[in-house]
């Protein structure tokens, strides 16, 4: 580090090129790893508050609730098995379109959850609507005195309160009961079906037996999330996004580091023929590297979190999460000393002769 | 083993010369004894930097040997020849070669670094050699601010940082006006007289000749008395 240090104090203006590069890097990285955890949560976040563990599906249906369809077969083979705690529930997604004195307004997207009153999942201000006829908002959609018909359908529901209900597929959801629901999906032929059994499964349940006798396909909270609308391609197109971020950063300061090296051939070439070692010149590299890459990464990680803060709670779907943040930039830094790697690599070929100048 | 600080034997070096080779150095034979300044002189492009190259360890000969501190070389590894240079040579350069980054105390500091020695008893050391070669009150300068003379004197300091065996100089006083170059050439002989070193200094520049224990002449490959 003895040179590597001097380098950077007194030739720093060399270095500032890379280093705004890579604090560049480093806001576009924190900016999209707050813009991939915000569109997780904000497509997620209904599922999330509910208070379960898993979800029972029809088989084959991977955890997408238009898929899948459940009847009393099914809920009680799972009640039947001792700890668990089994509830339908009803999804999907509906318009609603205000009715009376409300008439022009614009309608609304849902995603109805249904459920009885009775069941577990029913809490707090929800539990209103899942007795009677009617809908629990969203707080964010709060506007009292309104009814709405569910467009498919000539059910009309009036607004019975508002609660965080959080949302599924970036739509916000409304709660009824079930037998509303089932009226709303099926009409008059309901016969008992409904999407899904949200469970709470006691540690050591034995759910994949479970799971098969009751004739379902058993997912975790989590591993539903992936059936949400949209959920697998978003994260994916996020993940492809921050994965070119990275190789484009390792990129560039492999690129760097390799024009530096070449620059100061003669004075690795010095180094070695004062008797430094490959390890000892590779060695003040690195820590040049890291230094420079480790402090313009904290630095564009600061202001991509400010600016992920600046945006939180707006139109735009953030969320910060420090373990994510923590990791794109630790990530970053890995990339970078990745890229380093061909540029190290051309410094054991340096001959010490060539601190004479003999090439030949 | 030999009682030479430097010893060649038989060093033979072809470079390629277009579709041909054409021999530089041609078994050429030479030894430096504990204090001894020798040097050697020769036309442009007659192979003297290259000489230094073998003597340096910096190159490996396929044909020859070199002897360091009466120890041969052939077989050591490239770790080994490292730690050699580490341990028995130091060079100084026609331009000095003094990193930009580093004052001149930084100069002779590093050297310490790269030996494993650090701290206070490195520094003060460095701080003697500066005194010694007239630019102790140029330690906190970095080269961009030193003349061509003060450059040179810090590169000499900075070879006897590493209280080296064998003092190898390429061309030291080329780019020095006759006062500097005098004061070069003195400061060389004083390193193999007071400190024991084996200087062997390349040049065709008469400085260094005036305090020369032997004056060799490089002429088509062979070393030949002056």
């Amino acid at each position: 580090m003895f040179l590597a240090l001097r380098d950077l104090r007194r030739g720093g203006r060399r270095f500032a090129l890379i280093a705004s590069v890579v604090a560049l890097v480093a806001v576009l990285s924190t900016v999209l790893c707050g813009l991939a955890d915000g569109l997780v949560r904000d497509g997620t976040s209904g599922l999330r508050a509910l208070p379960i563990t898993h979800l029972a599906f029809a088989p084959h249906s991977d955890a997408v609730f238009s898929r899948s369809t459940l009847d009393g077969r099914a809920l009680a083979a799972w009640r039947a098995r001792p700890g668990v705690q089994a509830a339908p529930l009803g999804v999907s997604f509906v318009n609603g379109a205000p009715v009376g004195g409300r008439r022009g307004e614009p309608s609304i997207d849902l995603a109805l959850f249904g459920v009885r009153a009775t069941d577990f999942l029913a809490a707090g201000d929800a539990r209103r609507a899942r007795e009677l006829h009617g809908l629990v908002l969203a707080r964010e959609l709060r506007d009292d005195g309104v009814r709405y018909r569910i467009a498919g359908s000539d059910v009309v529901l009036p607004v019975l309160g508002f609660t965080y209900s959080g949302s599924y597929g970036h739509v916000p959801i409304a709660y009824t009961s079930l037998a509303s629901w089932q009226r709303i999906a099926y009409g008059n032929d309901a016969r008992g079906r409904y999407s899904a059994i949200a469970l709470r499964l006691p540690r050591d349940a034995g759910t994949a037996a479970a799971a098969a006798g009751a004739g379902t396909e058993l997912k975790t909270k989590a591993q539903a999330y992936d059936g949400s609308p949209g959920f697998t391609a978003e994260t994916a197109t996020m993940t492809l996004i921050r994965a070119f971020l990275l190789a484009i950063s390792a990129l560039v300061v492999g690129a760097f580091f390799t024009v530096l090296t070449v620059q100061r051939t003669r004075q690795i070439g010095l180094l070695k023929a004062m008797g430094a070692s490959t390890a000892y010149v590779v060695r003040d590299g690195v820590a040049q590297m890291l230094v420079i890459v480790v402090l313009a990464t904290v630095a564009g990680t600061a202001a991509g979190t400010a600016i992920v803060a600046a945006l939180d709670g707006g139109p735009v779907p953030v969320a910060l999460r420090p373990g994510g943040i923590a990791a794109s930039a630790a990530l970053l830094v890995a990339a970078g000393l990745a890229g380093s790697l061909v540029a190290f690599r051309r410094i054991a070929r340096v001959e010490p002769a060539i601190a004479l100048g003999v090439e030949a | 083993m030999t009682g030479a600080a430097l010893a060649l034997r038989g060093l033979h070096v072809e470079v390629p010369d277009g579709e041909r080779t054409r021999v530089l150095l041609d078994g050429v034979d030479l030894a430096l004894a504990p204090g001894e300044l020798v040097v050697v002189t020769g036309a442009s492009g007659s192979g003297k930097s290259t000489l230094l190259t073998y003597a340096g360890l910096l190159r490996r000969p396929a044909r020859g040997e070199v002897l360091v501190a009466g120890a041969p070389t052939a077989g050591l590894s490239e770790r080994a020849r490292t730690a050699a240079r580490r341990e028995h040579v130091a060079l100084v350069y026609q331009s000095a070669n003094l990193l930009p980054s580093l004052t001149a105390r930084e100069q002779l500091e590093l050297v310490a670094h790269v030996r494993g020695e650090h701290g206070a008893a490195a520094r003060r050391r460095a701080d003697e050699l500066l005194a010694r070669a007239h630019v102790a009150h140029r330690a906190d300068a970095l080269p961009a601010r030193l003349s061509g003379g003060e450059r040179q004197r810090v590169g000499v300091a900075r070879a006897l940082m590493a209280r080296p065996t064998v003092l190898l100089a390429d061309e030291p006083t080329a780019a020095l006006d006759p006062d500097l170059s005098a004061e070069i050439a003195r400061l060389l002989a004083s390193a193999a007289r007071d400190d024991g070193v084996a200087t062997l200094v390349v040049s065709h520049d008469d400085a260094p000749l005036a305090h020369a224990d032997r004056h060799l002449r490089l002429t088509q490959g062979a070393l030949v008395a002056g």
